[in-house]
């Protein structure tokens, strides 16, 4: 199997199968990271376009020697989701954890636990959704998640421990408020 | 410990329960992009393009082979005393010359396409050969 920096080398001299591969390999991850950010599938798609566009006119940027690439695409996704955030939060109602819920409801299960847990989620602060997302919903290790945070470990730790407070917290009102 | 547990399970299911990569379509937006960006110049615009390179080749080549005749020429018609001989005008430019002087007789000048001075009747003649490098002699001049 090519490594990603063959492929993009390729890509470089315009193989569109290089191109594809790289995008077949990545796109997953990056679609997951932005659509449990964002909590929309359109979003989710135009950050994982937006990525992959900037890597197709950016891909001499990449090297190896700055982390692997999933990190370097999930860093690029991480900014242009928080723009889209900024962006999106000018014309939000009041609560944009319902407002954003509605999108990927029929996604959900129709239990209502996890429509709770999922609009809990999406109410964090975007440091804290960011750990949560890679560590708990992406399963990736704390080392990963700092690198791919660009942050220490023991900060990704802390932002964890806390997020998870703030979702028991919330979780714990809802089911008050409900009974 | 059990909220814990029971929030990381919970988490796992919201994780499975989603969606787990983009639609087809963004392959198919990017693959686009991809091929827009990258458009390899079509197979007539080649030729054209080598057509008018061979052309602007030919030109070049014509040109610079026409200046090195007329600077050929120039030199010998301004050499003094030598007359050019009618078609001895090498293609090749005239970078070196010798002169060589020679005794021939009036139909050999004239095989030159030379005609011989009228006071040299038959008698041989004396003249100088301007011969270039590649041995081809351009010009003429009568000794007295």
């Amino acid at each position: 199997m090519q490594t990603d920096s063959e492929l993009l080398r390729l890509v470089g001299q315009g193989r569109e199968e290089s191109f594809l591969a790289l995008y077949r390999r990545h796109q997953g991850p990056v679609f997951r990271f932005a659509l449990h950010m964002s909590g929309r599938v359109e979003t989710a798609e135009e950050v994982v376009q937006e990525v992959f566009l900037s890597l197709l006119s950016h891909s001499h940027r990449f090297t190896e020697t700055n982390g692997n690439l999933q990190g370097y695409l999930i860093g690029m996704a991480r900014n242009i989701v928080r723009a889209h955030l900024r962006q999106a939060s000018r014309f939000l109602p009041e609560n944009p954890a319902a407002a954003t819920e509605t999108a990927i409801v029929d996604s959900l299960t129709k239990e209502q636990d996890l429509r709770d847990l999922h609009s809990a989620i999406l109410s964090l602060p975007a440091n804290y959704r960011e750990a949560v997302v890679l560590c708990d919903l992406e399963g990736l290790d704390y080392e990963r998640a700092a690198n791919h945070l660009d942050c220490p470990v023991g900060t990704v730790r802390s932002r964890l421990y806390r997020a998870r407070a703030l979702l028991t917290a919330k979780l714990k009102k809802r089911i008050r408020c409900s009974a | 410990m059990n909220e814990d547990i029971d929030l990381t399970n919970k988490l796992r299911r919201v994780a499975a329960a989603l969606p787990r990569e983009a639609s087809l379509h963004v392959e198919q937006k990017l693959a686009a992009a991809f091929r827009a960006r990258v458009r390899p110049v079509p197979k007539r615009s080649l030729w054209l393009v080598a057509t008018a390179a061979a052309c602007v080749a030919v030109a070049v080549f014509m040109h610079t082979r026409q200046t090195a005749i007329d600077n050929s020429a120039k030199f010998v018609y301004t050499a003094p005393g030598f007359v050019a001989l009618p078609y001895a005008q090498s293609g090749v430019p005239l970078e070196s010359v010798v002169v060589m002087r020679v005794q021939m007789r009036s139909a050999e000048l004239g095989s030159l396409g030379v005609a011989a001075p009228a006071a040299a009747g038959s008698a041989e003649i004396t003249a100088d050969l301007l011969v270039g490098q590649d041995g081809v002699p351009r010009a003429v001049r009568f000794v007295q």
